[in-house]
């Protein structure tokens, strides 16, 4: 099996990758087209030329196209994080998700939307537009920084990374913080229990221009800071001992690579709640398509964890409507198999 | 060169090394002998810059190890683990460069020169031929002379390896000390190893260090090392050592507590 | 890691049941209304005014029973699960149990409006799967503790991913269901503990009498075979009667974790490997971590009560942390 990811690795690379983008296209022309407004094709393609209906203008450009390329944006960073996160920490079930990111980045999120809910629309109800809204993001990303920094530090045994170990603990956290999340909102979410319970389903329910453009300076970032690891993580894979002697300043490398996968999964929490198991499935695909070829499985990660959530979205819209299956959890029934699988080969 | 000043390491609280002074000649090879849990791994481990001294120092060309730039460090010496890590499907070709890693700038990518001298790495240890195979795909064997050459391309005079037979064959092992030995005389490579057989050790090395509980026992060339005495002394074994031919010694041995007078005489 | 007894068992049965004891009269006066130890005398033997009187015996005695009767239950499944399956780490909480006894109450209360008599089946039904599918996908035979837990963490994201989905469609019931799931012993009463009652106590007597048949599943398996004994069998029953209980209880307080984890480690350090008397100490235990972590939700952010799971995750989860640092077997990378 080794053999034949060695035959042709460029050839796989180069059709996963178009058949990537084509796919991508179409889930995101799916997405602009299906919804509770019916859009024939030609309706849709009017409204990209400019002569369509107001409401149509409206529906594709306020609605549909923001979601989209907000849930195109989530998946590249979800993938990026469990990407490097399985590298750095040689584990093959390393996932924001699993390892507690997320749900730091719920927990700190839910308590700020609580905290500014009370500080600054006290005695008014109705007002929503609560500034904490805003900064959501940046809460999450503090909160998903400290569990990071919690699970990684516990991990280590002797002062080397044991996966295993980590992994346990980042599940014992996880539990930790979910259930605390639980606890805040039961009971001081108040009337806006069941908006919060949307976000913590994982859904791009309401996605806006806003919030494209909260996420999109990040998505920058961490491409330019993954950019940066790529050489440093071809060294990284090896022993720790063995990279230290290569000249490599591990520790800083690995806080780096840490940091980065740390923003990329919390960033997108901010925006579109705790989606798990696109950062465990997209990396393996993408590595069993590209052989051990880091920058060919970066390429596979962007284009198919952006294809992976579109399509999950679209799947959820459609499936039960006019019941709207949140995107967490087409992705949770479709990653849970996955993770089992990769459970039961493991030796 | 590399040279130990009464050097005491620990695990935590737990002492491995003790009080040990040593200096490795440059250009020759030198064995690192021992029980288990004697400190010998540690010892190395210590050289390469990967543990700081509880007291004492390990001085690399005169200057202390701890104050050495760790990419300067591995521009003069290079270390092979004792169960490397072999990264998911890579390739051997791509292996072995990287030990041209400290070579270059880290956001730099590989030269046609770095690729030059991973090809003539392979070649000294004669894995050219599978340049494009995976690693995980080649035998013990041939994996550890993958591992020997990415720690040349590294292009070091000095290279350490911690127990580089223990996981291989008869055959293997073999093989891999006279690439070891080739590879010293050929271009004066200083090696510096732990091993676990006395007659590998007797037959390949210049100079032996012999540790036992933490503590240096004995040091110098395999027939002043290799004594009756001594090997009763560190292993609890009888011996009887002669000499060969080459004038190096050889021991033939069996476990002291089989051989108790007292069972005869009751 | 040998298991000295490190305290006589007079003295570990007597702690447990003073501080028990203690807990459960503080129980009695501790809430909203602070009652004195005079006037909780007074009600006790039939006096006293209407508003203590309720809330002492229709509020507080019998969510302290549940308290002491769940936190008991919970251990016990701990306990029995560790020790049937030979694996330090096992509990309701990490083998994906508790997560699905909770989907498949979430499910019901969305879809039907249920009588609360159908919540214990349901739950059942719901952990039993989640249970079966953790240890099915962990490995029959060999049962190592890091892949069960594991398992059971994919088991249980993928339960809480489908209640948190389902909680979308509930509408009006979410707020309520949440607080649910945060798990809470919060207005429990006399009704519920009726009703849950016959579900915990006859298991969780039944589990007490055969002592003898857990006693050798503690051995190896070809140990325990070679005595006579019907592994496979016992293991199940033993499995499915903590299923039960550990179910039944998650079907009225909502999701508790991480005690069905901690007590049976704690009953072990104190009296070793004394396998009699280890579930009885762990029920005991369970009964005073749970009763003490209630009292403490309802004191903590009073005059609001937190959810009692908050607390018990609190002090769970660093303890597991802890765990995972001193057992050598999961160090190995």
């Amino acid at each position: 099996m080794a053999t034949e990811t060695a035959l042709q690795p460029s050839s796989r690379v180069a059709s996963g990758l178009i058949l990537g983008v084509v796919g991508l296209f179409l889930a995101v022309a799916t997405g602009i087209q299906t919804g509770a407004v019916d859009l024939s094709w030609p309706q849709v393609w009017a409204v990209f030329t400019g002569d369509s209906t107001e409401h149509a203008h409206r529906v594709v450009f306020d609605i549909r196209l923001p979601r989209t390329l907000v849930g195109l944006l989530i998946g590249v960073h979800f993938a990026l994080s469990g990407w490097l996160l399985q590298l750095l920490s040689r584990n093959p079930l390393a996932e924001p998700g699993i390892l507690g990111i997320s749900a730091g980045a719920s927990l700190v999120a839910v308590i700020a939307f609580i905290v500014g809910d009370w500080v600054f629309s006290s005695g008014n109800p109705y007002n929503n537009a609560s500034p904490a809204l805003d900064y959501l993001p940046l809460f999450a990303m503090t909160g998903g920084l400290v569990a990071a920094v919690a699970v990684y530090s516990l991990g280590l045994s002797n002062g080397r990374l044991s996966p295993l170990k980590m992994t346990l603990t980042g599940a014992v956290i996880a539990g930790m913080l979910h259930a605390l999340t639980t606890g805040a909102l039961a009971f001081w979410g108040h009337a806006h229990t069941e908006l919060v319970a949307q976000w913590l389903a994982g859904s791009l329910y309401g996605a806006k221009w806003g919030h494209l453009a909260s996420l999109l300076p990040w998505t920058i970032a961490g491409l330019a800071g993954v950019g940066l690891l790529l050489g440093p993580l071809k060294v990284m894979q090896l022993d720790e001992q063995h990279v230290q002697t290569l000249g490599l300043p591990l520790n800083r490398w690995r806080a780096f690579a840490l940091l980065i996968a740390t923003l990329m999964a919390a960033s997108a929490v901010g925006v579109a709640g705790p989606v798990g198991f696109i950062g465990l499935l997209i990396p393996h695909i993408s590595r069993k398509l590209a052989g051990p070829r880091l920058s060919a499985q970066l390429l596979l990660c962007v284009v198919l964890g952006a294809l992976l959530t579109v399509g999950a979205d679209v799947l959820g819209r459609t499936l039960f409507s006019p019941y709207e299956v949140p995107v967490g959890v087409v992705s949770a029934i479709l990653g849970v198999p996955f993770f089992l699988y990769l459970l039961s080969r493991q030796s | 060169m590399i040279q130990t000043e009464n050097l005491s390491l620990a695990y935590g609280a737990t002492p491995v090394v003790n009080n040990v002074s040593l200096a490795i000649p440059e250009g020759a090879i030198t064995c690192l002998l021992g029980p288990n849990g004697s400190g010998k791994s540690t010892l190395l481990k210590s050289f390469a810059g990967l543990l700081s001294a509880r007291s004492g120092r390990v001085l690399l060309d005169g200057q202390p190890i701890d104050e050495w730039d760790r990419q300067r460090l591995a521009l003069r010496l290079a270390m092979l683990p004792q169960k490397p890590i072999v990264p998911d499907g890579i390739l051997v070709k791509d292996l072995v460069t990287l030990g041209r890693f400290p070579h270059r700038k880290w956001w730099q990518k590989n030269q046609t020169e770095d690729n030059r001298i991973a090809h003539d790495s392979m070649t000294m240890t004669g894995v050219a031929e599978l340049a494009d195979r995976p690693v995980e795909a080649l035998s013990g064997g041939q994996q550890q002379r993958v591992w020997i050459a990415m720690a040349l391309a590294q292009e070091t005079s000095i290279l350490l390896l911690d127990e580089p037979t223990t996981f291989l064959d008869w055959g293997y092992q073999l093989e891999v000390l006279e690439l070891l030995a080739k590879l010293n005389r050929e271009h004066g490579l200083t090696v510096v190893m732990s091993l676990h057989d006395l007659n590998q050790a007797a037959q390949f090395a210049d100079h032996i260090a012999i540790m036992a509980n933490g503590e240096l026992q004995a040091v110098g060339s395999p027939a002043e090392v290799i004594t009756e005495s001594l090997i009763q002394r560190v292993f609890r074994v009888e011996t009887t050592v002669t000499s060969e031919a080459n004038g190096r010694p050889f021991c033939s041995g069996y476990a002291a507590a089989f051989k108790t007078p007292k069972i005869a005489s009751t | 890691m040998a298991n000295h007894p490190n305290v006589p068992l007079y003295r570990a049965y007597g702690t447990a049941f003073l501080i028990l004891a203690v807990l459960f009269v503080l129980g009695l006066m501790a809430g909203s209304r602070w009652v004195s130890p005079s006037s909780l005398w007074t009600v006790l033997s039939g006096g006293g005014d209407i508003l203590t009187k309720v809330s002492v015996m229709e509020l507080r005695l019998p969510r302290n029973l549940l308290g002491i009767l769940g936190g008991a239950a919970l251990g016990m499944a701990g306990a029995v699960m560790q020790g049937v399956t030979r694996n330090p780490l096992a509990s309701p909480g990490l083998t994906g149990v508790i997560a699905s006894a909770a989907l498949a109450v979430v499910s019901l209360r969305t879809l039907a409006n249920p009588d609360a008599f159908w919540l214990p089946l349901m739950a059942l039904a719901g952990g039993f799967l989640g249970g079966a599918l953790t240890f099915v996908i962990s490995g029959r035979r060999q049962l190592q503790p890091e892949r069960v837990v594991l398992a059971g963490i994919a088991v249980t994201s993928l339960a809480t991913a489908v209640t948190t989905g389902l909680l979308l469609v509930s509408g009006a019931e979410a707020a309520e269901l949440y607080y649910w799931l945060a798990g809470s012993l919060m207005g429990r009463g006399w009704v519920q503990l009726e009703l849950v009652l016959p579900w915990l106590v006859l298991p969780m007597a039944a589990l007490l009498a055969m002592h003898r048949p857990f006693k050798l599943l503690q051995l190896d398996d070809d140990l325990a075979l070679a005595m006579g004994l019907a592994v496979g069998r016992w293991r199940l029953i033993f499995l499915l009667l903590s299923l039960l209980i550990a179910a039944a209880l998650v079907a009225f307080t909502g999701p508790i974790v991480f005690i069905g984890l901690v007590a049976p480690h704690i009953a072990r350090r104190m009296i070793g490997s004394e396998i009699k008397h280890w579930l009885p100490l762990t029920a005991l235990l369970g009964a005073l971590l749970l009763l003490s972590a209630d009292i403490l939700a309802r004191q903590l952010a009073f005059p609001q009560e937190l959810p009692v799971g908050m607390l018990t995750a609190l002090i769970g989860a660093p303890w597991l942390i802890y765990l995972l640092n001193t057992k050598t077997s999961v160090r190995s990378a």
